[in-house]
């Protein structure tokens, strides 16, 4: 909601100043800030006096005064120059639309500059003469400093408070804060109202569900125009584009009382009904701003005999508008149910002052107040004759809300003691009738246009807004001790998070929200799911959601490989969601994917040596979360992921439930994305994670330190090529008895010192025995069992020096 | 003789200190050069007795070669270009570069400390706290009814034909969840992920994070709100900040109220970043509405309580002057490396 700074103080006469102004507006609740004039499209015109007209072929010579002492002459074809008349005159060198004016040459005669109409100077619809000057203006003002002079503010309300949509509203707000009274303006009420039908027009309200009261007025002989420079100022400071006279007074009223209305050409409406009902299905109508609507039975039509003529409380039609030929209004002022209003307005997409109105509720008494203001607009420029007659169908009276307080609520909901006397004040200023029953008792009577306060807590709010929240000084609770505050599932994830980054690796953040042809790949860890689709999305690229997260990692992996920036092992503790038959699902998940770039390299030795590295990490994480039931291992049951999920494929279970894998990333998923990268992924199920965790972390107890020194011992191995690491290791822990306690792998080799088919491992064993030092006979009798069991079951051998 | 010798010790001596390789030359002529000390023994020698001259001779050869060496071993320091130390230490240091954590955890989990530390419990995950919410819970139960005007800000992304399930477009819907399952008090943050049906622009993104809080117990009034969150607000932001409560509207808190702190880039004055108010705002409150503890399975006449919502993003931004929301989810390597 927009309002100036001037105009307000027609409704209260404060001394602040701007900025002071909107500071106490803001703290009221009325978040305020200067908002941006209107841009002026010409630069220094003045005001002129017509002083002498000379006829002349095609047109006039006008000789006027500009309050600089000598007079000036131009060539005219206005009609409607008289002498002594106020005009907007613009000499040579002035800039208008962007135009410098030049002194121009009619014959002889040199015409110093022009005279202007509203439309030249952006400020006006008519183009056939000179915009008419009036007071206030006097002859040498500046036009443009007048005209957008006023300080315009916009207002961020709220959704709850219709009644400061108007300055009234935020007069009254003002002047409860400030202890000032309200200024009251003039209003020309019609001396008679009559019920259905009057000025040979009647209202018949089918859908009084929609539209509780409807009423007219009209006005005769109207001199449709331009709006005089006052009327200018105001429209210019809210920004709004200037129309017609007629028009333009309805959206002063709109903005002065907060009552929308709408002026209709009387002459244009067919037979003498008008009709308030819903539409027909499929029903055409075009508004104001020349869109032709579908409309359907929810939009409420005001129409004549021939069909529609507006949109109720959204916006008129373009037909029956006020135009330069109208010489007869009927205006419209009525009551519209919020509601409807709201689903109108936004099913068509169409929001107007009136309908941001409307759905917020308006002031019913406003409803003939509003009507009568513009009456005594009309009366006053002296455009019209409002008949004294106010027609109207539906309710007029509207009760008033009671309800009572406690007032102790007040102060135990504030924590605060509020002057009961201060209250009482507040509370009346803001329209309320209090009524004291007991001291401590109070029956509100609410206002129409506060249908908002209801309840204790409202009436808390109004008193410690007007009182100040600032005022109100803070404390703290009792603290409750002895919960649990930060659960694991939380704080083991800030644990892993660091543990991760230590690890070289970054955290990332992905965006959930994806394009249905690039997410949504069936989760490995969750079968025959599907993937959760936007009903109503906004944009392609955001249209469903990821099932998992490593789809979106992979994304934000690509757009750094796009922009060079060297992100290369990343991290994400992320939610994936999905639906089954029985309905939406959503889980949290740790992924991790290290990657490098796959150009200029042995391919096969980067996926392998990358798989092994997160595999390790993978391994090297769980164990330092205590977390040991678990088996990592080539997944041989890969069921409907049998296509994609390809050798390098290692499944994470527990008692047979498969909660992460470890894989290669398949070379089409990153060229789809444009990534000339090589990449593998792990993704753990965050739950299972946490409750094997929890499972095995209290169970540490003490494994005494060996007294005795550990023996070890490097064997170079030559290994078939079709053997698996995994045989050897488990062939060798099983040879070597108990004494055997760590087993490492520390190289492998290919190449031409190795035999044929073969490659070199070299491992390292670690001999301890608890009870003894080991001598070198008991170890080198294990090795050589070892080595035995392992030529015999696996072909491997040691390798020759 | 033995003066020359012990002179030369002496000056030996003043080798190891010499502070340029200027001074180190000098002092080479006057012991090694060709009238040099050295050369200076030269007549001595042929003075010595024959048994005296092997012995002699062996000890001027012997100091001979320590001098060349002391020399050597200096001029080499000086060419290394430090008299201390036979490394270059200013050589970059080679470790395991660690990773980062991004800017949004940072700032969840400083949130979550400072409240924590004031008996808040954090809550979290697909129980309490799904993403996939009801738009019962997300509107609904917290008095934004089919066709409150608030709902206007709030454009929702919907999963289904009737309008039933949604992505929650706030973090609020966990207040409803949390009071339904438990006893008093009620004490909680809930940070977490939410959607709005909007384009993206430099301020405003589809996805965003908030920080829920929720305080409800017997006797909790309006003054523990602003008590609580002026201590949140200095924690955050800085002891010397000014923090300013004003009246604001949430259709799920009666009364409510924004709280703004004064600009930590002008520090007041006024400046682009607080639109010239010299304020800047961090959060929404109030107490909590009397149907939303009725929904939450409590007696409104019997408990009060407050809560509040904190943007995370917007939060992060403020902290570290971001102005461009779409850098969280960017990731940027460039972006993380700064956090
Ligand atoms: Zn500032």
């Amino acid at each position: 909601m927009r309002i100036s700074y001037d105009w307000l103080k027609e409704f209260i006469n404060h001394d602040l100043d701007y900025g002071e102004l909107m500071r106490t507006l803001t703290m009221i609740g009325l978040e305020s800030d200067a908002a941006d004039k209107m841009e002026c499209e010409f630069d220094s015109v003045i005001v002129a006096k017509i002083t002498k007209i000379d006829k002349t072929e095609g047109g006039n010579i006008i000789t006027f005064d500009t309050g600089q002492g000598d007079l000036k002459q131009v060539f005219c074809t206005a009609p409607n120059v008289e002498v002594g008349m106020l005009a907007p005159y613009a000499a040579p060198g002035t800039t208008i639309k962007g135009i410098k004016v030049e002194q121009k040459k009619f014959g002889d005669f040199v015409s110093n500059g022009v005279l202007c109409s509203s439309e030249e100077l952006g400020i006006g619809r008519d183009s056939t003469g000179l915009l008419p000057l009036c007071d206030p203006l006097k002859v040498g003002d500046d036009l443009k400093e007048y005209l957008f002079g006023d300080l315009p503010i916009e207002i961020e309300l709220v959704s709850n408070r219709g009644d400061q949509y108007s300055f009234l509203g935020i007069a009254r707000e003002l002047a409860v804060h400030l202890g000032l009274p309200i200024q009251e303006i003039e209003y020309s009420e019609a001396s008679e109202t009559i019920e259905g039908k009057g000025d040979s027009m009647a209202i018949e309200i089918p859908a009084l569900d929609l539209c509780p009261l409807y009423t007219f007025r009209m006005f005769n002989d109207a001199i449709v125009c331009d709006s005089p420079p006052q009327i200018l100022r105001k429209l210019i400071a809210l920004g709004l584009k200037p129309i017609n006279n007629i028009v333009d007074i309805t959206n002063i009223v709109l903005y002065e009382l907060g009552q929308p209305l709408h002026p209709f050409d009387r002459t244009l409406l067919k037979g003498n009904s008008v009709i308030v009902r819903r539409a027909k299905p499929k029903e055409k109508f075009t508004t104001l701003d020349d869109v032709e609507r579908k409309l359907d039975k929810n939009d409420l039509l005001i129409a004549d005999e021939s069909g529609g003529i507006a949109l109720g409380g959204v916006m008129g039609g373009l037909l029956s508008e006020i135009n330069w030929k109208t010489r007869t209004v009927l205006l419209e002022s009525a009551l519209f149910e919020k509601v409807g209003i709201r689903r109108t307005s936004r099913r068509h997409a169409l929001r107007s002052d009136a309908s941001v109105r409307f759905e917020r509720g308006v002031d019913p008494d406003m409803v003939m107040k509003a009507s009568a203001r513009v009456a005594w607009y009309v009366e006053k420029l002296n455009i019209g004759t409002p008949s004294p007659t106010l027609v109207y169908t539906g309710q007029m009276e509207y009760p008033k809300n009671k309800f009572t307080i406690r007032v102790p609520r007040i102060e135990q909901c504030l924590g605060y003691k509020i002057p009961y006397d201060d209250m009482n004040r507040i509370l009346t200023g803001l329209g309320f009738d209090v009524n004291e029953i007991e001291t401590d008792k109070w029956e509100l009577t609410v206002p129409k246009f506060r249908s908002d306060v209801v309840i204790e807590e409202d009436v808390a709010e109004e008193v410690a807004r007007h009182h100040g929240y600032n005022a109100i000084e803070g404390t703290l609770p009792r603290i409750q001790m002895g919960r649990d505050l930060l659960h694991e599932y939380d704080s083991l994830k800030m644990s892993v998070r660091y543990l991760l980054a230590g690890w070289g690796l970054y955290e990332v953040i992905s965006f959930a929200l994806g394009n249905r042809n690039e997410l949504g790949r069936t989760h490995f860890l969750r079968p025959g799911v599907k993937r959760v689709d936007i009903n109503n999305p906004l944009t392609e690229e955001h249209a469903c959601l990821r099932t998992n997260i490593e789809e979106t990692m992979l994304d934000v992996l690509a757009s750094n490989y796009k922009k060079r920036t060297g992100l290369r092992d990343i991290f994400e503790i992320g939610r994936g969601y999905w639906r089954t038959d029985e309905g939406f699902a959503e889980k949290d998940e740790l992924c991790i994917i290290l990657s490098v770039e796959g150009i200029g390299k042995s391919v096969k030795n980067s996926e392998e040596d990358l798989f092994l590295q997160l595999k390790g990490l993978v391994i090297e994480l769980l164990k330092h979360l205590k977390i040991t039931n678990y088996k990592l291992a080539h997944d041989d049951n890969p069921g409907e992921f049998a296509d994609v999920a390809g050798d390098a494929f290692m499944a994470i279970t527990t008692d047979n439930t498969k909660w992460g894998y470890v894989r290669l990333v398949p070379n089409d998923e990153l060229d789809r994305r444009d990534a000339q990268l090589i990449a593998v992924s792990a993704t753990l199920d965050w739950e299972t994670l946490l409750a094997l965790h929890q499972e095995s972390k209290g169970a540490i107890t003490l494994d005494p330190l060996p007294r005795f020194p550990a023996s070890k011992r490097d064997l170079a191995l030559s290994v078939p090529d079709d053997v698996k690491y995994e045989d050897i290791e488990k062939t060798i822990l099983e040879s070597g008895g108990e004494i055997l306690v760590d087993l490492n792998l520390f190289d492998i080799y290919r190449g031409k010192q190795v035999e044929k088919g073969h490659i070199s491992i070299a491992v390292n064993l670690t001999f301890q025995d608890r009870e003894r030092t080991l001598t070198d006979e008991i170890v080198d009798e294990r090795i050589s069992s070892i080595l035995k069991a392992l030529e015999k079951s696996l072909g491997v051998r040691l390798r020759d020096k | 003789m033995d003066e020359i010798l012990e002179k030369i010790a002496q000056r030996l001596e003043a080798v190891k200190k010499a502070p340029t390789p200027d001074e180190l030359e000098q002092l080479r002529i006057e012991i090694l050069g060709r009238k040099g000390y050295f050369a200076q023994l030269g007549p001595f020698m042929g003075k010595l007795s024959p048994e005296d001259r092997p012995k002699y001779g062996k000890q001027i050869n012997k100091l001979k070669t320590s001098a060349q060496d002391a020399f050597d071993s200096k001029k080499l320091e000086f060419e290394k270009g430090t008299s201390k130390t036979r490394f270059d230490i200013t050589l970059p240091g080679r470790a395991h570069q660690i990773g980062k954590i991004h800017p949004l955890t940072i700032v969840e989990k400083r949130m979550m400390e400072i409240f924590v530390h004031m008996g808040f419990e954090v809550v979290t995950g697909p129980v309490l706290a799904p993403e996939i919410e009801e738009d019962y819970y997300n509107f609904e139960m917290l008095n934004l009814h089919k066709d409150h005007p608030a709902r206007d800000t709030q454009d929702s992304f919907y999963l289904d034909e009737g309008n039933h399930t949604l992505l929650r477009t706030q973090t609020s819907p966990v207040q409803i969840r949390y009071m339904q399952q438990n006893e008093l008090p009620v004490q909680i943050v809930a940070p977490g992920r939410c959607f709005r049906r909007d384009m993206v622009t430099a301020r405003h993104s589809p996805m965003f994070h908030q920080v829920e809080g929720l305080l409800i117990d017997k006797g909790i009034n309006f003054t523990h709100l602003k008590g609580v969150l002026e201590v949140f607000a200095r924690e955050l932001f800085g002891q010397d900040r000014k923090v300013r409560f004003r009246p604001d509207y949430f259709p799920f808190t009666e009364p409510s109220a924004e709280v703004a702190i004064d600009c930590t880039v002008c520090g007041g004055k006024g400046c682009r970043t607080c639109s010239n108010t010299g304020w800047i705002e961090i959060l929404g409150c109030g107490m909590v509405h009397p149907q939303v503890i009725k929904n939450g399975g409590f007696d409104p006449e019997e408990v009060s309580g407050f809560a509040f919502g904190i943007g995370i993003d917007r939060t992060a931004m403020l902290l570290y002057r971001i102005g461009d929301i779409r850098l969280f989810t960017e990731n940027d390597k460039r972006f993380l490396d700064q956090f």
